[in-house]
């Protein structure tokens, strides 16, 4: 018996156009129906008070209020329904320092972006499954962030020998431009 | 050693969990999903375009404060970067994710800026605007696995040269 998702609010938060519809065009693929959307935080905060969803998928950088003030709103506001939500962070940074800087701020779990539909999937079911306890130290609420920290990234992503998903546009022009580039690359 | 008597732990009630049951999500739904993230069709140029004119304004703001002596803040710099790394591959531009990802990468590893390091982030930027204009969708082939390389071997001279 799979997921019952019928009643389940999730409150969506991204500044950009084409990501807030991918990714609700994802939630409502795994069978989401109440998804709430909104480009920042301030909009975010108000349809939180007023839906009190069960769940939250947040962007990091937006503007006039960014993920991690609009987390932290979440957690100390007392308008806030639920300051316990679970709170998912999405955004292309990756590094050690910018994590932990995260969870400071309350942050429940990370998904880098970009990101397939299975990833997305293992961060519902970790805070579903897997939920964090709350830690009140009078200088931080937030959820525990104590994890098993992951390997910083160097390098390139991509191996020789990794298969290629997305097909490429292989144009004679474009062969030209990519090879135009390594070669000025190569003279940095 | 740090107090640790006024430490709560708190357990809150998981509401999630009371709602959605167990079972998970279908590894057939999960499929569905990343096809719709294949065939995905909104144009992410518009936004491409903003955000490495935006890069390009930063970078030059950030040769002018270097020459003048001034401080500037590199996360003008870093911020349209990451967008780029982070929305990218998620609408088929796989090829700007990495090379956004290495430029990414580079300047959070840098501590002190200088020209050197600026020629080396304006030659991430001139491959991600040429990616954007001339929409070079996918990973570019062994072509553009040669250019990843390349723009890494770059930023690894300078870290071995400024040794960071």
């Amino acid at each position: 018996m799979p997921y019952n998702l019928n009643d389940v609010k999730i409150l969506l938060v991204d500044d950009m156009k084409p990501m807030l519809t991918l990714t609700k065009s994802i939630l409502t693929t795994f069978g989401f129906t109440h998804i709430f959307t909104a480009q920042n935080g301030e909009e975010a905060f108000n349809l939180l008070c007023k839906h009190d969803p069960d769940f939250i998928i947040t962007d990091w950088i937006m503007e006039p209020m960014d993920g991690l003030q609009f987390t932290k709103k979440v957690r100390t506001d007392p308008r806030s329904p639920n300051p316990y939500v679970p709170i998912i962070m999405m955004t292309g940074f990756s590094s050690k320092l910018r994590v932990e800087g995260a969870r400071d701020n309350g942050i429940t779990e990370f998904l880098v972006k970009p990101f397939t539909a299975q990833d997305l999937y293992a961060r519902v079911f970790q805070i579903i499954e897997k939920p964090r306890k709350f830690v009140d130290t009078g200088e931080f609420f937030g959820p525990d962030r104590r994890r098993k920290s992951g390997k910083g990234y160097e390098g390139p992503r991509r191996r020789d020998e990794d298969p290629v998903n997305t097909p490429t546009q292989n144009t004679p022009e474009a062969l030209n431009i990519l090879k135009k580039l390594s070669e000025e690359a190569q003279k940095i | 050693m740090k107090n640790t008597q006024n430490v709560k732990f708190i357990t809150p009630p998981n509401r999630l969990k009371m709602k959605v049951g167990g079972g998970g999500i279908s590894e057939e739904r999960i499929q569905r999903a990343q096809e719709v993230i294949n065939n995905f069709e909104m144009d992410f140029r518009p936004e491409a375009r903003k955000l490495a004119i935006t890069l390009d304004k930063a970078t030059n703001d950030a040769i002018q404060s270097i020459k003048s002596k001034k401080v500037f803040n590199k996360e003008k710099m870093i911020h349209p970067v990451m967008q780029l790394k982070a929305n990218g591959g998620m609408f088929k531009y796989c090829l700007l994710t990495d090379v956004a990802d290495i430029c990414l990468q580079f300047m959070e590893a840098v501590h002190e800026y200088n020209t050197e390091a600026i020629e080396i982030i304006k030659a991430h930027e001139n491959a991600i605007q040429i990616i954007i204009k001339n929409d070079l969708k996918g990973d570019g082939g062994p072509e553009g696995y040669t250019l990843v390389q390349e723009l890494h071997k770059a930023c690894t001279r300078y870290f071995k040269k400024y040794k960071t």
